[in-house]
């Protein structure tokens, strides 16, 4: 039995350890505590975002069909299936113009527009506002909208054909024109997005270069293509990357207005990939096929990425 | 004044507390409902096509009743038949019990015959048997010899006429083969006011429409009928068949330019505004209602032309269950009720349906007045003549690229025989793949 100098000793101790004890315990809160914190929504992430993707991913390599029990794993045979067939290559091709036009389209409009508003003018906020109510309408909504103005009987714009003495057209009969339909309906949606981007950009922009160069003698398109385009380079691919991955996520519209028709004229990917889960029921080859268009959009923004680096990294050394 | 601080290591104490103290609770297992509380009421979930606002009114009517017979009550939505069949495979294909009953069509079962619950044992108890519904209907709704839905409408199309416009035309009677069919659309052609005749001509609605044309002109999809087989749609047949629809458009002009891009809804709208003197209807729909039509007076019925056959498309729609719902038992319950001859009667009277249930038709011939009426008589005329398309699973995926190349060739991008000859190579594929051919 210890006695009361013995017991001292042993309590000075056990004090030690726990004081030892708690400034270790303070030090691992204070280390992991913020992880702790972040772990909720750490979880909704996985459980909404990573797992469908990974899940997809399992599912692409198996011959994942409804009508079967049995899902057989077949490799890289929902891959191969999918790049080789000629049906994709079409599509694909199809998306990509689609989505150079749209872009070109968009960016000439949005810039114009953006350049106009960022003046002083009378009555610009009610400008801004209507200018951006393309966007806050719902795709499925302005798919339905767009059906009906291209209506070759009772649509809008053929009545604007005939008033003007033009001949009605099949809009979403003749491919072209249905690609044309296609176009129109999606870039109506997309300008007000580009031309938010760039009004914020453009009223961010230093005002010094710009009065340095109007002392100078620059004109109005000099000043643009010297200062403001070289200037707006960081906005420009941040709206540029974004509107690559919409432009490969269009459906809403195309599944409103044409159902990928006529003919699959107006199908681009995302269209493509429902039809072989929904139509065709082969949710395996879909979710290769959704792998696949992850991967070129991907592929596609990295140079927009690199360029950008490039341009920040070489204004770094200018500075 | 009090206060009171709480420590970090308090709150972190609390916290733990309360979450194991938590996690306890979910543990135990809930009291069974004891003497004098009431036991959770059943709900049931369905999901139908839409049909316009009769049906609705129709719906809740059977609900109701339902409800008051069974205690069992029936919630129910209802979406346009594509997008249905789009929700109905995300539902399954994620194993979900959400919805207990699914509205189905012959077209559709293939692509859920590991996905609906076999109903067999339920009719047996029951006493429901084929004899009592359409025939070839049970056999149809059959898969792996499983009974995988009850029929429920049956559906046939007649040839819908402006009557006023043939009077003036001074055409006396309704026309009976293809040839008459062009020759009477072009005497009342008169573009762009009024066309001579509406056909669909964009995805499912134009496969539906390629059967009756394929049919009438003598040719099938396969070359042993229902039977997986070589397909058979690119034979003479089949490629007149279609000739012909490209004529109607391109050639004769007796329909609107925009046809290849019609559906069903397209195709109703323009037959109730007044825009055609012929059409191809599966009911009176809106043409009866004053509000969407201008020509309720106006219009008369008749069965559908003919070519080298009669053959027409006849299909059931059924009333199925989910294989993941919680419920089969109550689900079996409201389809057994839905499905009998009193609530049958009851459809068709509402909605002017036609009842799958073949006393419920007969007295529904009986009962029948007006166009609903007619409608009855010139769609049952062509019931005979009823077929349909081959329901084997793997012709699910062939159908699109099917319709996809019908497409093609309507809106003047292939030839009929090269859009058929593509299809047909693709549908051969998936049938060598699936080892049936």
């Amino acid at each position: 039995m210890a006695g009361p100098a013995e017991n001292r000793i042993i309590g000075i101790e056990s004090g030690r350890e726990r004081i030892t004890l708690r400034s270790r315990l303070d030090a691992w809160q204070a280390r992991y505590a913020p992880y702790w914190l972040l772990l909720p929504a750490l979880g909704i992430i996985g459980a909404v975002l990573l797992y469908p993707l990974v899940h997809a991913l399992y599912i692409s390599f198996l011959d994942y069909k409804l009508a079967r029990s049995a899902r057989p794993f077949v490799g890289l045979g929902n891959y191969i299936e999918a790049v080789t067939s000629a049906s994709f290559g079409t599509v694909l091709a199809q998306n990509i113009i689609f989505a150079v036009v749209c872009i070109l389209v968009e960016f000439t409009v949005a810039m114009s527009t953006a350049l106009l508003l960022n003046r002083q003018f009378r009555g610009r906020a009610i400008y801004r506002v209507f200018f951006l109510l393309p966007m806050l309408t719902a795709p499925v909504l302005a798919g339905f909208n767009w059906r009906w103005i291209f209506n070759d009987r009772f649509g809008l714009m053929n009545q604007i054909f005939i008033g003007v003495g033009l001949a009605p057209q099949a809009w979403l009969v003749e491919p072209n024109l249905a690609r044309l339909s296609i176009v129109i309906a999606t870039v109506w949606q997309g300008i007000p997005f580009v031309m938010i981007l760039l009004l914020a950009g453009l009223q961010a922009l230093p005002q010094p270069p710009f009065e340095a160069a109007i002392v100078d003698g620059a004109t109005a398109w000099q000043r643009l293509r010297m200062l403001t385009l070289p200037l707006l380079r960081p906005v420009i691919a941040v709206a540029l990357a974004l509107r690559i991955i919409d432009l490969f996520r269009v459906f809403d519209v195309i599944y409103i207005m044409t159902l990928g028709g006529p003919g699959h004229a107006t199908e681009l990917l995302p269209f493509y990939i429902y039809r072989a889960a929904f139509s065709q029921s082969q949710f395996g080859l879909a979710s290769a096929l959704s792998w696949i268009t992850v991967f070129i959009t991907i592929v596609l923004l990295i140079p927009l990425f690199l360029n950008e680096r490039s341009g920040a990294e070489s204004e770094k050394l200018n500075a | 004044m009090r206060t009171f601080d709480l420590s970090r290591r308090g709150f972190l104490s609390t916290l733990a507390l309360g979450t194991a103290g938590l996690a306890l609770a979910s543990c135990v297992a809930p009291a069974a409902p004891g003497a004098g509380e009431e036991a959770e009421a059943i709900v049931l979930n369905a999901l139908y096509p839409s049909g316009g606002p009769l049906w609705g009114e129709y719906l809740d009517k059977i609900s109701d009743d339902f409800n008051a017979q069974t205690g069992i009550e029936h919630q129910y939505s209802t979406l346009p038949f594509v997008q249905l069949m789009d929700k109905q495979l995300t539902l399954v294909a994620a194993g979900s019990a959400d919805v207990d009953i699914f509205g189905t069509h012959y077209a559709q079962i293939g692509r859920f015959i590991e996905a609906l619950f076999p109903l067999n044992d339920f009719a047996a108890g029951d006493g429901v048997e084929s004899a009592d519904y359409v025939e070839g209907s049970f056999d149809a709704f059959t898969g792996n010899g499983n009974l995988l839905a009850i029929p429920y409408t049956f559906d046939l199309r007649a040839l819908y006429y402006r009557t006023d416009l043939f009077a003036a035309a001074g055409i006396e009677a309704p026309p009976t083969t293809w040839d008459e069919l062009v020759a009477t659309a072009q005497a009342l052609n008169d573009p762009p006011d009024l066309y001579g005749y509406l056909i669909v001509g964009k995805g499912d609605p134009a496969l539906r429409e390629y059967s009756d044309l394929l049919w009438e002109n003598g040719g099938d999809f396969l070359e042993n009928g229902l039977e997986p087989s070589p397909p058979a749609w690119n034979q003479p047949e089949g490629v007149e068949a279609l000739q012909w629809w490209y004529d109607l458009i391109h050639t004769h002009e007796v329909v609107p330019a925009g046809t290849p891009s019609y559906g069903w809804e397209e195709n109703g709208q323009l037959w109730t505004a007044g825009q055609a003197a012929m059409s191809k209807q599966w009911g009176p729909g809106g043409s009866m209602d004053p509000d969407q039509s201008v020509i309720v007076d106006n219009f008369s019925i008749a069965p559908l032309v003919g070519n080298k056959t009669n053959i027409t498309t006849a299909v059931c729609h059924g009333r199925a269950i989910n294989l993941h719902s919680a419920q089969p038992d109550a689900a079996w319950q409201f389809i057994h009720y839905l499905t009998g001859q009193p609530a049958m009667v009851d459809l068709h009277a509402s909605v002017g349906s036609r009842p799958a249930h073949l006393g419920a038709l007969n007295e529904a011939i009986e009962t029948a007045e007006g166009i609903v009426a007619l409608n009855l008589q010139a769609s049952l005329a062509g019931a005979a003549n009823g077929y349909t398309w081959p329901l084997f699973p793997e012709f699910s995926e062939i159908q699109p690229i099917l319709w996809g190349e019908i497409e093609k060739v309507l809106s003047d991008q292939k030839s009929p025989q090269e859009g058929l000859d593509f299809a047909a190579q693709e549908a051969e594929k998936i049938m060598v793949n699936a080892g049936l051919i």
